[in-house]
């Protein structure tokens, strides 16, 4: 690997991206590599151990941070947190993130939805409620960080609640059935984003992936779950916080997310329905907001370092040109399993080829 | 229009239109009529399942795509009763087995793809999710698949293609070999052995049937 120097870092994450707004040269490029589940392996950690103890998620967490240097701090470990409060069995192997148990899902059939949602009780929630422990955690121990709560946003939950193979019949045969479920757990949510931010979340992520020709037409999208995102996202700008979305499928809807949503930042992991080039895709939204990204999960999970800083630099390059800003980082969730010395490759990446950045135009 | 056209637009509407007690009906009123249930399930539900899927992602997305295929399936349930084997073997272009990888449990996008073969006339055997390497080799040798097609969604279980493909290969399975599922990459695909990789449902249609199309596999379905 070719020897190249390292810039000396002279901001806190929170320096570098209120200057990344303010259109400002940075030391460096702003990176998030998204580790969530994966930073059990620094402490050598047992995934369900990991999930299920704040205390050893806050140790890994920390650990990894102070390990790779990334602006970011995700106090999720894995998207079923919100399931849990509402009665789901979640499955938590000793080898990846937790998830609801797909042989006996807490929804069995339309007319269950408004009873299973109305049975939400805090006292319940333990997973929400270690959530808020762990935000609380790194507000106190990272105070310079960017720390990151979510939502998985009320279509999401259901989607974890219920078969998804079902849960999408319902939309076309019982929608009516979702709104009254949905109307209730938007109001529970808002509830826990005020938590979150309240515990110490700067910014608030939310899945919206349903917002994607891969998975719903526009027209669906915008009656069903876009009323609901945006009284989420409305919500955590009126409570001081940054509102971010992730969408992973191929061609979300990036026109109607902004329309509908205002994020600051989206991480997509595929262009945009009506996009067919990086470079369209900057030039239709990049005034618009900020793009994380555009590591690829595989690419994270099965490419070399080398061959990750090359991707990192030629992103740098694309991206960099982009506006409203570019944070360096992973599409997705960094895998669970990937080996972290990729993460440290994004991040020294950043130092090299991400030296003085400037939103719009590198140096 | 003679009944019979308005019975095969019956069904194929049927299909177009998600709406299950439709098919049923025509299927039934199909029977009723002396239709040749292959006539009624070529050029009704198929046709009507073809139309779906050739406007995937433009008119029909996925809610629409599962409760078409729903409707498609209650109408073949009813006509497939009533046809005989080598009527039906007729009907195939091919056979695949279809699951998700041990371990992932993501199956909505397997059936998308179980769907979309179907629609194109490659008989699925769907396996579910969570399915081991020696599941899916069994399975294909005991139907003599002409085809395997993998599914995850989890980047730590690629090696799992490789362990399906190994073992197909050790127990010589000729069916061919296609990976898929949201994060995989043709790099990856290739890179476990598989003989074809796509990045979405009806792309994975395209290159099957191109497989298919090879005259081993040819001169096997026409057995």
């Amino acid at each position: 690997m070719e020897k190249l120097k390292e810039v000396q870092e002279y901001m806190t994450p929170k320096e570098r991206i209120v200057k990344l707004v303010l259109g400002q040269q940075l030391d460096r490029i702003p990176v998030l590599p998204f580790v969530t589940a994966g930073a059990a392996q620094v402490l050598r950690a047992n995934y369900r151990e990991y999930s299920t103890n704040p205390e050893l998620f806050i140790k890994c967490q920390i650990e990894a941070q102070r390990l790779f240097g990334y602006d970011g701090i995700t106090a999720v470990p894995d998207l079923a947190v919100e399931a849990q409060a509402f009665g789901a069995k979640i499955i938590f192997p000793d080898n990846n993130a937790g998830y609801p148990d797909p042989y006996n899902w807490t929804i069995k059939s339309p007319d269950e939805y408004k009873k299973v949602v109305q049975s939400f009780k805090w006292e319940n929630a333990t997973r929400m409620k270690n959530q808020l422990h762990i935000l609380e955690a790194f507000k106190q121990q990272m105070p310079d960080l960017l720390v990151g709560g979510n939502t998985i946003g009320p279509l999401g939950l259901l989607s974890r609640l219920r078969n998804p193979n079902d849960l999408i019949r319902d939309m076309i045969r019982h929608p009516d059935k979702l709104h009254e479920a949905m109307e209730i757990i938007t109001e529970i949510q808002l509830d826990f984003v005020e938590k979150e931010i309240e515990a110490g979340a700067g910014t608030i992520m939310v899945p919206v992936v349903l917002a994607e020709r891969e998975l719903m037409s526009r027209k669906m999208w915008e009656e069903l779950d876009a009323p609901y995102q945006k009284r989420i996202a409305d919500f955590v700008r009126k409570k001081g916080a940054n509102y971010c979305v992730h969408t992973c499928g191929r061609g979300p809807y990036m026109d109607l997310l902004i329309k509908w949503l205002r994020p600051m930042l989206v991480q997509n992991a595929h262009l945009p329905d009506g996009c067919e080039t990086e470079e369209e895709m900057i030039q239709k939204y990049g005034k618009k907001v900020i793009f994380l990204g555009y590591l690829q999960v595989s690419q994270l999970a099965w490419w070399s370092p080398s061959q990750i800083m090359e991707e990192c630099k030629r992103e740098i390059e694309v991206f960099g040109k982009s506006p409203g800003g570019f944070f360096l980082g992973a599409c997705c969730e960094y895998p669970p399993y990937a080996p972290l010395y990729n993460a440290l490759a994004v991040v020294k990446a950043a130092r090299i080829y991400g030296a003085n950045f400037k939103r719009g135009g590198k140096n | 229009m003679s009944s019979k056209d308005a019975i095969l637009l019956k069904l194929k509407e049927s299909v177009m239109n998600q709406d299950c007690d439709a098919a049923k009906e025509a299927a039934t009123e199909a029977l009723k009529a002396g239709v040749d249930p292959v006539e009624a399930i070529q050029h009704g539900l198929y046709a009507g399942l073809k139309e779906v899927c050739d406007n995937y992602e433009k008119t029909y997305f996925v809610a629409e795509l599962v409760i078409a295929s729903d409707a498609f399936y209650e109408g073949l349930k009813i006509l497939k009763a009533k046809i005989g084997r080598e009527s039906a073997k007729g009907m195939k272009k091919g056979l695949a087995v279809l699951g998700v990888v041990q371990g992932d449990i993501h199956d909505l996008g397997k059936n998308i793809v179980k769907y979309l073969f179907e629609a194109a006339g490659i008989e699925i055997l769907d396996l579910g999710f969570n399915v081991t390497a020696e599941r899916f080799v069994d399975e294909a040798a005991k139907v003599n698949a002409d085809l395997i097609l993998i599914s995850t969604m989890l980047t730590s279980l690629y090696p799992e293609i490789g362990k399906i493909v190994k073992l197909a290969k050790e127990k010589g399975i000729e069916a061919k070999i296609m990976a898929g599922g949201g994060p995989v990459t043709e790099d990856i695909a290739m890179q476990y052995g598989a003989d074809a990789w796509a990045l979405t449902g009806p792309l994975a249609v395209e290159k099957a049937l191109q497989l298919l199309k090879k005259p081993e596999i040819v001169q096997k379905s026409s057995e």
